[in-house]
């Protein structure tokens, strides 16, 4: 079926040339440390994004990682330190989309900064990262992902250096950042302890082991370890226990960061989060080893975290606070994919996955807006946004398509993921979070429509002049909005595919 | 004769709460970097000991990973830390309340 | 008046409080914990340091000879991973630490006195006349003068 027969190691491709397009940047800059040649910076990391995401296409179209007669099966590289199967270019396409839409818009975001060349390297190295988190298959790989993610991540918060809220943003994130971080490494540690393993497939052959019997009582080290191993999730995705960064670091961030941060970042948390309970940690045998069933914990944390997100959002003035406390809400709902693999069933973990990528245009989308309305420098309540859709009407269209789509109002991407994770709830017998999900996607409606209705009824408070139209935000909302529809009528094959991928993790 | 396992692990946990401890009560942003070094270390501790009583490096060869990226992540710590100073002009990560917490 | 450390009991006991608990709850955890009293340890082995060089590089042939340790995990996708890790790390840093004057960078490792010193232009080469003489300090040597002579726009002051 293939028409040429590429090396194993070819499976990594759309991560290399993230890396590759991170490193050309970085040693552009070193050669010519003073350019503000946006054009070739921007359009160079759009190329490197858009290929790494057209070659992960291909791949997942062409069956790369897919088990069966037209696949290739899942391809471990480097003795199983990576892995790369569906899931993993599943969540490459949806790093990518996120890092091409984000690197456009910057654009024009970022005009006039003094660190052009290297806020291009930054991002594209933290997509590396996060791309990598996606196929990293033991505990090392995915810390020192985790790390590539991240630290280009703290910089990135902090680059307006001379606004104080982007810099005090940057601090509450990197010392929250390096807080999960020592107790995820902790956890690791644990996990290590108990069962002398850092590989994914190792840990788990191993529990098989100790549960059989031979072996001491490991379940309290366990335990413990697994508990901590939570924490560095949660941080990574925004949710619970390690939230409070969230609202502070999109806030005072640049909206393009704050758009990457809360969507790309928050796949990659999760990604890593399915892949580790997945792989590692067998629901049946580490149940039996701990005493206790590590998806009630999700359970907890999936309820707490949208609740928590929910209530908070609907209180704020601040639009891109509002965002903020959204997207900890949306980390909510995905955690709904964890919370019911107990059932064993695919449907859940792949509600998740589509949940995640259509939130990917979604999210990104809106927060763009939030940095066109920065650009222009109409202000940051929801007053202030009154009446936009007079000076622009597209880029408002744009917007309410995004916020319906949030709430999940149905002809939109998000009524069916969110269909998908009620459902599948549902059949995991997880009562309490379907009607969780209900009940805070009925509230989300009430504060995505006050900002609509802001833009499109509400007469402005100040007459504004006309608006520029910045072309790399324009493109770049455009291009989210539409996705935001057009996936709609093609929600078939990308339902079917993240529960592929979802069934060849779980089994 | 060595020592058992236990005491290995108590020391690093001692360690990690000391960390935590630190993390918890200091205003001054370098203290908070020195804590989480603790609690990082902890985890070294942890790793090698392990990596011995299991009889297999692995432990020990992240541990190496494990320090190369405390490094790194200090780096950009000071670096945010620097940044931090020449805006508040001070490095006590509670007087930067531009927004609230 | 007793210059002896104090304990201070006022906002950092419930902290302390915490840290104890959650230190005493470990614990309990480790102590139940049935560790065999026997550590494995590397009895037999050559070399260990040979061995983690073995490990970090995928180099199995060599992993897996006489007197060496089993079920050690390979790390050669580790070691590449950090290596760009630790890039990023880099420019991350360089990028918080540099300073900015009149709205243009000014190389790192310039010192305040002379590396704000140059004509103001953007051009690159500026930069690197301004890096040379701040790392040349004081003393006026001829390489400050030669630095000046090859770049024109130096001159103006």
């Amino acid at each position: 079926m293939a028409f040429v027969e590429l090396p194993e190691w070819a499976a990594l491709a759309p991560v290399l040339i993230l890396a590759g397009t991170a490193l050309a940047l970085f040693v552009f800059d070193s050669v010519n440390p003073h350019s503000t040649n946006r054009a070739v910076l921007a359009g160079t990391s759009a190329v490197g994004s858009l290929a790494a995401l057209g070659v992960a296409v291909w791949f997942t179209a062409a069956g790369v990682g897919a088990p069966g007669m037209d696949g290739f099966g899942v391809i471990e590289l480097f003795d199983g330190q990576i892995v790369v199967d569906q899931m993993a270019l599943f969540f490459i396409i949806v790093v990518t989309v996120v890092t091409a839409l984000v690197v456009v818009a910057s654009y024009d975001y970022m005009e006039g900064h003094a660190y052009q060349a290297e806020y291009y390297s930054l991002v594209m190295l933290a997509a590396t990262g996060m791309a990598t988190m996606a196929t990293a298959n033991s505990l090392v790989t995915i810390f020192i992902a985790l790390e590539l993610a991240s630290l280009p991540s703290y910089a990135l918060v902090a680059i307006l250096k001379d606004n104080r809220g982007s810099v005090e943003a940057g601090l509450k994130y990197f010392l929250l950042g390096a807080l999960s971080s020592a107790i995820f490494v902790y956890g690791i540690s644990l996990v290590y302890g108990a069962t002398g393993f850092l590989q994914l497939d190792a840990i788990a052959a191993e529990l098989e082991a100790l549960a059989a019997g031979d072996g001491g009582d490991f379940g309290g080290l366990l335990g413990l370890g697994i508990l901590m191993l939570i924490g560095g999730f949660a941080f990574k995705t925004a949710s619970v226990p390690f939230h409070f960064w969230a609202p502070e670091a999109y806030e005072g961030a640049p909206a393009p960061i704050s758009a990457f941060l809360s969507s790309a970042s928050k796949a990659a948390g999760f990604v890593i989060a399915f892949r580790v309970f997945t792989t590692a940690f067998p629901v049946d045998v580490t149940g039996q080893l701990i005493g206790v069933d590590w998806t009630l914990a999700f359970v907890i944390l999936a309820v707490v975290t949208m609740t928590v997100g929910n209530f908070a959002a609907a209180t704020q003035e601040n639009v891109k606070r509002m965002l903020a406390y959204s997207s900890i809400g949306h980390a909510g709902y995905v955690l709904i994919g964890l919370a019911g693999l107990g059932a064993g069933s695919e449907l859940v973990m792949g509600a998740a996955m589509m949940h995640l990528l259509v939130y990917g245009f979604m999210n990104t989308g809106a927060f763009l807006f939030v940095g066109l309305a920065e650009h222009w420098g109409v202000g940051r309540t929801f007053e202030d946004y009154n009446g936009l859709s007079r000076q622009a009407p597209i880029a408002c269209a744009a917007l309410a398509v995004f916020m319906f789509s949030l709430a999940g109002v149905p002809p939109f991407g998000g009524f069916w993921s969110k269909y998908f994770l009620f459902t599948g709830a549902l059949e995991a017998g997880l009562l309490v979070v379907a009607v969780a999900l209900v009940v805070n996607s009925a509230l989300s409606l009430y504060y995505y429509a006050r900002l609509v209705k802001a833009v499109w009824i509400e007469d402005p408070i100040v007459e504004r002049d006309g608006l520029t139209q910045p072309t790399g935000l324009y493109a770049a909302i455009v291009v989210a909005a539409v996705m935001t529809v057009v996936l709609l009528p093609g929600f078939g094959p990308i339902a079917d595919a993240a529960l592929e991928a979802a069934a060849v993790v779980i089994a | 004769m060595t020592v058992p396992i236990e005491y290995y692990v108590l020391l690093s946990m001692a360690l990690f709460c000391i960390g935590l401890f630190g993390i918890l009560t200091r205003r001054n942003a370098l203290m908070f970097l020195m804590s989480v070094e603790l609690m990082l270390n902890a985890a070294n501790i942890n790793l090698i000991a392990f990596a011995f009583y299991h009889g297999n490096l692995t432990g020990q060869v992240f541990a190496l990973f494990t320090m190369a990226l405390a490094a790194a992540e200090v780096a950009v710590g000071l670096g945010i830390i620097l940044v931090l100073y020449r805006n508040f002009r001070d490095v006590d990560v509670t007087v930067p309340t531009t927004m609230r917490w | 008046m007793t210059t002896g450390p104090k304990l201070r009991l006022d906002s950092s006991l419930a902290p302390g409080v915490l840290a104890v608990a959650l230190f005493v709850i470990m614990a309990t955890i480790v102590l139940n914990t049935g560790f065999s009293p026997e550590m494995e340890g590397f009895e037999g082995v050559d070399s260990i340091t040979a061995e983690i060089g073995y490990a970090m590089f995928d180099l199995e042939a060599l992993q897996s000879t006489e007197g060496s340790i089993p079920d050690t995990e390979a790390f050669l996708a580790a070691f590449l991973l950090i290596a760009v890790a630790l890039d990023a790390a880099l420019d991350a840093s360089l990028v918080l630490a540099k300073r900015e004057e009149e709205g243009e960078p000014v190389a790192a490792l310039a010192s305040r006195g002379t590396g704000s010193d140059g004509a103001g232009s953007a051009a690159s080469g500026v930069a690197g006349s301004d890096r040379s003489a701040a790392t040349d300090g004081g003393h006026e040597g001829s390489t400050v003068d030669a630095d000046r002579a090859d770049d024109p726009g130096g001159e103006s002051r």
